[in-house]
């Protein structure tokens, strides 16, 4: 669907106006949309990218709480022909998914806005032990837990929409900023794959020896999916965090390290083996009790 | 609302280290809480609270951390 909003005198009208305060006429205004590829909230460089615009960068937010009450297809229409009549930049900020502002975007574009996509990718490494806390906070706190990040995004390749692609890697590092597609999913890769300092790394493991000591001793029974991914995180310490500290693999430090992951892979996978016999034994059916003799 | 606002005044602290990334995102939830508080009494000083959260730069932890703080004391006043 085409948007087709003429800025209205209302309450919808004076939303915009307040969005677009926050930036000036630009001479060759840009609609930019951040996605998050992996777990961090792409709404994480939105300062950057306001600092990188002189004009200002108008935002409006995926779920703008100036604006509550509104279908968020209708706000983003009227913002981008406000953006288009008053030549601003805005900012279509943590978008999900690409189709949600798809149409909205080229509209942008035949009106003569640029159009720069900022993909927010997390280290593979990262993004995992992340997720886990994340599900573990939720499941402490009796709480729905949030999807955040599309873990992979479909970018339309092809789509002749986009004039530029910015990859911002899990240290908030720019590693492509250019026209080709096919560039950004490579620094895409490269940036799941990235290699931790050792710092990061040391840190990245003691995180997951708090994680393992809470679930071994949570009062809650921590769900099934949980510990299996905490098991998976041990995997993941084992083939990709530890190889990559500034460490010999046969040094005493290392063989330390691989035994203490392996205790505790072990304590974590004791917990879903007694679920797991738990479980079969709530569901076998019960002892045959005749008569006894 | 309100119940929202007791669960993020009252959650506790996890074990382990809150993620640059989670940080970020608990304080433009906080941030957000109290912009939709006030956008309807107060709509510029709510604008200014929104501008100063997005100027917040989401990979400097200190930053993040100084804002959330900033954030909870204006809260606090917001709810009194």
């Amino acid at each position: 669907m085409t948007p087709h909003y003429e800025l209205p005198q209302d309450s919808l009208g004076d939303v915009v106006t307040a969005l677009l305060a926050d930036s000036s006429a630009a001479t060759s205004p840009q609609a930019v949309v951040s996605l998050a590829v992996t777990h961090s909230p792409a709404e994480r460089w939105t300062a950057r990218l306001r600092r990188e615009y002189s004009d200002g960068l108008a935002v409006l937010s995926q779920r703008d709480e100036l604006a509550p009450s509104l279908p968020r297809r209708e706000l983003a229409e009227a913002v981008a022909s406000a953006a288009i009549r008053l030549q601003r930049n805005v900012l279509f900020e943590g978008e999900a998914h690409w189709g949600a502002v798809s149409d909205t975007l080229a509209y942008l574009r035949d009106a003569g806005h640029s159009v720069r996509v900022v993909l927010i990718v997390d280290r593979q490494t990262d993004a995992a032990l992340a997720r886990v806390t994340q599900s573990l906070r939720a499941h402490s706190l009796g709480e729905a837990e949030q999807t955040r990040g599309a873990d992979g995004v479909d970018l339309g390749v092809g789509d002749t929409t986009v004039d530029r692609y910015t990859v911002v890697d899990g240290d908030g590092a720019t590693v492509y900023d250019g026209p080709t597609v096919r560039d950004a999913l490579r620094a895409m890769t490269d940036s799941r794959a990235a290699a931790m300092s050792g710092l990061q790394a040391v840190s990245w493991l003691s995180e997951l020896r708090r994680v393992t000591e809470h679930v071994t001793s949570s009062a809650n029974r921590v769900p099934r999916d949980i510990l299996t991914r905490t098991v998976q995180l041990y995997d993941l310490a084992v083939e990709r965090v530890l190889p990559e500290m500034p460490i010999r693999t046969d040094s005493p430090a290392a063989t330390v390290q691989r035994q203490r992951l392996a205790a505790g892979r072990a304590r974590v996978q004791a917990l879903i083996d007694g679920q797991e016999q738990e479980r079969t034994a709530a569901a076998a059916p019960p002892e045959p009790s005749g008569p006894s003799l | 609302m309100p119940n929202r606002v007791v669960t993020v005044a009252s959650t506790p602290s996890p074990p382990w280290r809150l993620s640059d990334a989670e940080a970020y995102a608990q304080m433009r939830q906080l941030s957000d809480l109290i912009v939709t508080r006030m956008a309807l009494v107060d709509r510029a000083s709510a604008l200014t609270i929104r501008q100063d959260t997005l100027d917040t730069d989401g990979y400097d932890r200190s930053a993040i951390d100084a804002r959330a703080r900033h954030l909870a004391d204006l809260l606090r006043r917001v709810l009194e």
